[in-house]
């Protein structure tokens, strides 16, 4: 019933009702579409972030390897400050999710007191280390260290089949006064490997810088000879057909230091640093063999004489190729 | 029953000596509490972190069905070390006692030539044991270990 001339109120309220619900359904349509949009684009940036971050692909190729060495010396010290372009082009590094603990359980890790840091703070729990303070690449050979000291870490591998061997040796030559005998012995090392075990993948990695105020005050223990060393690991691996492993990577700075944070010798690495050591295994377990490269290096031969300094014959003895001589008395790698 | 109010008193007086005796080998300590009070109240020159498993029963070659608990912190640079276990039963502990003294002795062996300067603080560690707990601290400051330890063993309540 409505009055003459007044317009039914309930017609009115039915028209209004009908405009507001179509223009609220198409905002809210709009708004869910472009949130949806948001989101999409998010997580496609989140994913690209993670490729990136967790996986330093380099690729095979004839491009060449650079390696920048520049020093400056000073009336006081020498101080060298490197950085490499592209670290290696032989170690194609997997772009992985991380393996489990479970891809060790047939690992074996051979090594110095670093390694054995590595086994302390961060092993998987079923890997073998056969890892003892001042091993080298003699001692491997000769010292009765395993198995209540009656087993070398030579013998101990000949017992046991391995999936993967895992190896860090030459901290501890690095005051060896020859270092061809150094290459030739690890040579010697791997070749026995093989022997021993002959189904297993052999990982050759790279020796761990030292800090920078380590680097400076050490005539052996410093970061230039750790790289020269490495070059000559690298070459061996090589000839060898082994992998290199460019570990590294992991825990070095961006001048290729040891950060100070992590250690508080200089040399050995704290829990936290050993799990990115063990971290950066985990993510590198395709990496394949290592390949001859075209070197571009900006060192010359001299500039590597005024930077290495070489120790002083009343700290090393001379290295032989049967006996463990060279090492430093009071170091403790 | 003058004889009878004596011997009774001197029960009561028995008891009451007794209760008051802790013996060793009742003792209870909370091992994780001593090895983190130990760890925060000593300047160690290292950073000590707890080990594995996997690494201690490696390192001290104790069998593990010996341990009911442990803590273990070690460092990476140098000797220094706590270790706190709650053996399984007195025999046990022994046993623990012993390979840990012969891991001591491994230490040294192994420090001798390459960090000698860490061979006084092996020699002369803070190492004991309590009933069925076995506990080692090497570091500098002995006197900091032993006091921190007699907190734990003097103040255990009877188990």
């Amino acid at each position: 019933m409505y009055k003459k001339g007044l317009p039914d109120r309930r017609l009115i309220r039915v028209r209004r009702r009908k405009k507001v619900p179509v223009i609220l359904y198409v905002t809210a349509a709009l708004i869910a579409i472009l949130f949806l949009i948001v989101l999409i684009a998010l997580a496609f940036n989140q994913d690209d972030d993670k490729l990136v971050s967790s996986a330093d692909l380099t690729t095979l190729s004839a491009s060449s390897t650079e390696t920048t060495e520049t020093t400056t010396t000073t009336t006081d010290s020498t101080a060298t400050s490197y950085s490499t372009a592209a670290t290696s082009n032989a170690t194609i590094e997997s772009a992985a999710v991380p393996v489990s603990d479970e891809y060790f359980d047939d690992a074996c890790f051979i090594g110095d007191s670093r390694t054995q840091g590595l086994m302390m703070y961060s092993s998987p729990e079923k890997a073998t280390f056969y890892a003892i303070r001042g091993m080298n690449v003699a001692s491997f050979f000769n010292d009765k260290a395993f198995e209540k000291k009656t087993m070398t870490a030579e013998k101990m591998l000949q017992k046991k089949k391995f999936g993967k061997i895992y190896i860090m040796l030459g901290l501890n030559e690095l005051g060896w006064t020859q270092v061809d005998s150094f290459i030739k012995r690890y040579g010697e090392l791997v070749d026995s490997v093989k022997k021993s075990q002959p189904d297993a993948k052999i990982f050759i990695q790279s020796i761990l810088p030292v800090s920078a105020a380590k680097s400076k005050s050490h005539p052996s223990f410093n970061n230039p000879r750790i790289l020269k060393y490495n070059r000559l690991i690298y070459d061996m691996c090589v000839q060898k057909k082994v992998i290199y492993l460019n570990v590294r990577k992991s825990v070095e700075d961006k001048k290729g230091n040891l950060p100070a944070e992590a250690t508080t010798d200089g040399i050995h690495m704290n829990k936290t640093y050993c799990d990115k050591w063990m971290d950066y295994l985990r993510m590198h377990t395709e990496v394949p063999v290592a390949t001859p490269t075209t070197k571009k290096t900006t060192e010359t031969s001299s500039t590597e004489t005024t930077t290495i300094t070489e120790p002083s014959t009343t700290q090393t003895t001379q290295a032989t190729s049967t006996t463990n001589s060279g090492t430093f008395k009071g170091i403790a790698v | 029953m003058k004889k009878i109010m004596g011997f009774v008193a001197a029960l009561a007086l028995s008891a009451a000596i007794f209760s008051g005796c802790q013996s060793s080998k009742d003792i209870t300590i909370d091992v994780n509490a001593l090895a983190d009070d130990l760890k925060n109240s000593i300047e160690f020159v290292d950073t000590l972190s707890e080990s594995k498993d996997s690494a201690f029963f490696d390192i001290y070659e104790i069998d593990d069905t010996d341990i009911k608990v442990k803590k273990n912190y070690v460092g990476s640079a140098t000797s220094e070390e706590i270790t706190v276990i709650e053996a399984v039963d007195q025999d046990a502990a022994k046993r623990v006692n012993e390979a840990v003294e012969l891991h001591l002795a491994d230490y040294i062996d192994q420090f001798q030539d390459y960090a000698p300067e860490q061979v006084p603080k092996l020699q002369n560690p803070v190492f004991m044991q309590k009933g069925k707990y076995v506990i080692l601290c090497v570091s500098d400051d002995n006197d900091t270990a032993k006091e921190t330890i007699e907190k734990y063993t003097n103040s255990a309540t009877t188990g």
